[in-house]
């Protein structure tokens, strides 16, 4: 069961692309087509504890540093600009850093693993990747771009960890050292590309085809202990594709997690890498993890403990609208066609409730 | 279950359904995502406000798995399983079996106490006024007594492995119906009057269909009628019921059994209770006439109830697997009875333990919504005591990955919840090497309050030996620490980071400080370094130049002097320093008494030929202006020509009179 802890009103103008949350999970950023990236206490309802200004476009996403380089946010945006930000207080914040030598939309920006130092990656719809290196010491920043990385334009990118596989479990570690640094992108040519730092330039070291559409996001799961390494890309073709390593990553190989009613926008690791969070054009987000025999399985979080959510009607009460209806009705369609517990009398539908049903035994 | 009929849970956020009613979510540190209203921008969109600017509020959700241990109540049941886990996997796999059924009725203690903790608590005024923590309580108490219920019957059944389950069987059924009791006690203390009550024999069938037989003797007794022969009967009859006691000879036992069987029921045939309608059906019940059980059926509870009473009067010596046809024909009888009652979860689990089909039980057991409290503890159980291991190696179930999946998945929750991460620890710690990369993930990710907690982080990683964490941890505070302008506390942990860039940038900053106001930033901490210098030739600079600062403001002159020598000597001054440290030795040279000997006063002048006038040659521009406030933000320098030229006079003169001393003393 699934419930809402809280609503946030970000008071933005116009819609909202990307929220994130610190390494921490205490400070909540958003960023939105206002132009505008807004920092909120994640535990409280509160208004905006500041509201950074800088970007003429709409900001597409932000992205929080390890807090051992300080309270250091990253935003990009669809003018063309990176923009670093950094903080003493949660209300007080300045740039460290712009970056604008892109010549179209920069569409995504994640910073490495902190092993690395301050290091942020950014993508952007000139084909091109750029990273960018904070030397901690004097504060100065350093440009490696890779051009022509996906035709059209990169969507997104992502880092892999750092973590090298537990040596106990794998005797070749040398192969996978922490000081190789590697990249996932997802772009326009509808390909997923793994890049390898090699003395100072960026090589591409895999190409892994398997959308039909242009990709639009990619995601390297956490490092869970285990000789290989997960990606998960999310397409327009509707397919999401987790891709599997062996433990020196020179082999992949993937498996179609899905195929959704509509293209998939956006895909989300949790913490531990146990579970991925898809979200797409069919107005649903579903959540999917491995069994123990390796098959992606939806985790099944049933329809009588949807979401509470308030009614908006009464919460805002000048959003009345006829469309107000239709997830409702949506609601309706799908509770009949679910057997079980809400058949149950009163004294079960507590104790069959949830929860992560097929996972563990596939019955 | 397949995808089709998987339903999904619906926002209902405006501006979502204004676009399409598109969301987009991403997971956030502990275990939340954040969901918000999502509209595609194509690459081609123009950067114009969208259509829905303006109209809505823009809403973001935090939504996260919902679980029963929010209520602080519960914290004590995660707490003390979490040390009967601990306790469990001390033992292992090779205890003796009694130590397990121990482990097991502790599990159970657990949750007994915890049922009533919820129920006083329930009672009290907070929670009777809140609504939503109402609900959160009677949903735990059921969840949790469901845990109980099904526990004891599974820890009878598979855990204590007797050959006789029937008395235990009637324990459990008492246990988890004891509104009988609560009567029979009732009736008890009314004595004579008992009677007269209305229940009164229904409460006595009841307390027969339980097995309670002394406590019906006893209550019987009291009856106004009780030295009528009918009664008397019934007391006699009640009284010489034979029990099997295990030990027992089961050929001797039958016969006796079968013996008062017939007798008793002959008693009934002869008439002997017609005076005693209420009476006669107690002894139709127990010589297990089906019309009265039927008539039970219909007025139990559940399913279950009398079934344990039943096997009592009609197969005392029941074995466990025969317990599998008993309670199927069992079931079959009370639904033909009670055709409109749907058995629930709990029912069915219940029939799946005595059916003996764990696997299908424990697929149940995870749907409980308790976020697997009951599922990992007892599959932890299963697996450390060995029971059923050849069942499942029947039926193909992985029991060890099965157990450490669920494992993994509790301890995940418990260490991304706020506050319970400190549980959760140790159960990842039984999961291999994903236990460990979830605890590398997760335990820096718990934000660090005090300097206390932030200790206690830094313990739990060191024992673990995650040294990155254990570092990274003393990186953020050491960061948070500068930043905030606590300068020792900074030095501190960036020394327990044992981040050589880190230290040179905090000692840097000490020593810039230093030349820039005259003024040494937390003397304190730096006097304490001792040893620790070494991570640092920075660090080693600072604690030295730190202890000739020392000697010179206690005016030890001598040690002083010995010590800046040195320092000039050392090859690690930086070079934003040698504009400060050259100054810091002329009240040295001037001393009327002199304190460096002609040796060093040498050294000292080559020092300020080759390190100072280079340094300010390269800071002179080709007009001949100094830049003096880039190169010497010393406090003390404001023409540097005439410090230079001061600075080798100084020299000049320590020079003469050191060697006048040296060579005079030679002399002697």
């Amino acid at each position: 069961m699934v419930s809402l802890l809280q609503e946030i009103d970000t008071e933005h103008e116009d819609m909202v692309h990307h929220a994130a949350l610190d390494f921490y999970g205490l400070l909540l950023a958003t960023c939105s087509s206002d132009g505008s990236v807004r920092i909120f206490h994640s535990r409280k309802n509160n208004k905006a504890l500041a509201e950074l200004k800088g970007h003429q476009g709409p900001v597409w996403q932000v992205a929080w540093a390890h807090p051992k380089f300080g309270n250091i946010l990253a935003s990009c945006s669809y003018d063309r600009k990176v923009i670093v930000w950094k903080s003493t207080t949660p209300r007080d914040w300045s740039k460290l850093y712009e970056y604008s030598n892109h010549d179209s939309s920069v569409n995504s920006v994640d910073f490495a693993p902190s092993e690395y130092g301050l290091v942020l990656a950014c993508a952007s719809s000139d084909g091109s990747i750029s990273v960018l290196t904070c030397n901690t010491e004097y504060g100065s920043w350093d440009a490696k771009k890779i051009p022509n990385a996906h035709t059209i334009g990169v969507n997104a990118i992502s880092w892999c960890p750092a973590q090298a596989p537990d040596p106990a479990f794998d005797q070749r570690v040398t192969s996978r050292s922490t000081a190789v640094k590697r990249l996932v992108s997802g772009g326009c040519d509808n390909l997923v590309k793994i890049w390898r730092e090699d003395n100072d330039r960026w090589v591409e070291e895999q190409r892994l085809e398997a959308h039909s559409d242009w990709v639009r996001d990619v995601a390297w799961a956490p490092s869970i202990g285990l000789p290989r390494s997960q990606i998960a890309t999310a397409s327009q073709d509707r397919h999401v594709i987790v891709w599997t390593s062996n433990a020196d990553l020179t082999q992949w190989s993937y498996n179609v997690l899905h195929t959704f009613d509509d293209a998939v926008w956006s895909i989300s690791w949790s913490t531990t890498g146990n579970i991925l969070a898809v979200t797409g054009g069919d107005n649903n987000v579903t959540l999917w993890k491995e069994n123990t025999e390796g098959q992606w399985i939806r985790i099944n979080y049933e329809s009588g403990t949807a979401i509470q959510s308030k009614q908006p009607s009464s919460h805002h009460p000048h959003s009345q609208h006829p469309q107000q209806q239709q997830p409702t009705q949506q609601q309706l369609q799908q509770a009949p066609s679910h057997p079980g517990p809400s058949s149950d009398s009163e004294h079960s539908s507590n104790l069959s409730n949830s929860n992560l049903s097929n996972s563990q035994l596939s019955n | 279950m397949t995808d089709s009929n998987v339903p999904a849970f619906e926002l209902g956020d405006t501006l979502a359904m204004r676009c399409g009613n598109t969301l987009t979510g991403v997971f956030v540190p502990g275990s939340k995502i954040a969901l918000s209203a999502f509209r595609h921008v194509k690459y081609n969109s123009r950067d114009v406000p969208t259509d829905t600017a303006n109209q809505d509020p823009v809403l973001i959700y935090m939504a996260h798995e919902t679980t029963l241990f929010d209520e602080p109540v519960l914290r004590s049941l995660l707490a003390e399983s979490n040390a009967t886990f601990a306790t469990l996997q001390q033992l292992g796999q090779k205890a003796a079996r009694v130590e397990y059924v121990n482990i097991s009725r502790a599990y159970r203690s657990i949750v007994r106490a915890c049922l009533e903790k919820l129920e006083h608590e329930k009672k009290s005024p907070e929670v009777q006024t809140d609504d939503l923590r109402l609900q959160r309580f009677s949903e735990a108490m059921v969840v949790f007594y469901a845990a109980e219920c099904l526990w004891h019957l599974f820890e009878i059944l598979y855990i204590q492995q007797n050959q006789l389950v029937v008395p235990q069987l009637l324990e459990w059924a008492r246990f988890h119906f004891p509104q009988t009791e609560e009567r029979a006690t009732d009736l008890l203390l009314m004595g004579e009057e008992a009677s007269e009550s209305d229940d009164y024999w229904n409460v006595l069938r009841s307390l027969i269909m339980l097995g309670e037989i002394d406590i019906t003797r006893a209550i019987l007794s009291q009856n106004r009628r009780a030295s009528q022969p009918a009664f008397k009967t019934a007391e006699l009859a009640l009284k010489s019921m034979p029990i099997y006691q295990e030990g027992y000879s089961l050929q001797k036992f039958n016969s006796q059994w079968e013996y008062w069987h017939m007798d008793t029921e002959r008693k009934i045939l002869s008439n002997v209770f017609a005076t005693e309608p209420e009476l006669e059906q107690l002894v139709q019940l127990v010589v297990g006439n089906n019309d009265e059980w039927d008539a039970g059926i219909k007025a139990s509870q559940d399913w279950y109830q009398y079934l344990p009473g039943y096997l009592l009067y009609t197969k005392p010596t029941c074995k466990p697997f025969e317990l599998r046809i008993a309670s199927t024909n069992w079931l079959n009888r009370w639904s033909m009875l009670r055709p409109e009652r749907i058995l629930n979860s709990m029912s069915r689990m219940i029939l799946q333990l005595m059916e003996h089909d764990v696997r299908l039980f424990i697929y149940e057991a995870q749907k409980i919504s308790d976020t697997n409290w009951f599922s990992a503890h007892l599959l932890d159980l299963i697996h450390n005591s060995g029971i059923l291991k050849a069942y499942f190696d029947q039926n193909n179930v992985d029991l060890p990955a099965l157990r450490h999946s669920i494992i993994y998945e509790y301890g995940t929750f418990l260490m991304s919840a706020r506050n319970l991460w400190h549980l959760g620890i140790d159960y990842l710690d039984y999961c291999k090497q994903e236990g460990r990369a979830a605890i590398e993930l997760l335990l820096p990710r718990i934000s660090i309050r005090s300097e206390r907690q932030a200790n206690k982080l830094i313990n739990l990683a060191k024992q673990r030996g995650l040294l990155t964490v254990e570092q990274d941890i003393c990186k953020v505070l050491s960061k948070r620490a500068y930043d905030g302008e606590r300068y020792g506390n900074a030095l501190e942990w960036a020394i327990r980071s044992k981040d050589v860039l880190l230290v040179t940038g905090i000692a840097d900053f000490i020593l810039k400080t230093y030349s820039r106001t005259g003024n040494m930033l937390c003397p304190d901490t730096i006097a304490n370094i001792g040893g620790r210098m070494f991570i640092s030739p920075r660090l080693v600079f600072l604690s030295k130049y730190f202890e000739f600062y020392e000697f010179y403001r206690n005016r030890d002159f001598l040690s002083a002097s010995e010590l800046l020598v040195n320092l000039l000597e050392s090859k690690i001054t930086p070079e934003y320093f040698w504009p400060s440290l050259l100054i810091d030795s002329m009240p040295l040279l001037e001393s009327k008494d002199p304190k460096i000997f002609s040796k060093e006063t040498v050294a000292i002048l080559h020092h300020i030929e080759t390190e100072l006038v280079p340094i300010i040659e390269r800071n002179t521009d080709k007009f001949g202006e100094h830049h003096t406030e880039t190169v010497f933000k010393d406090y003390r320098v404001e023409n540097i020509d005439e410090i230079l030229n001061l600075m080798r006079l100084a020299c000049a003169r320590n020079l003469a009179r050191a060697m006048i001393i040296e060579n005079t003393m030679a002399l002697e």
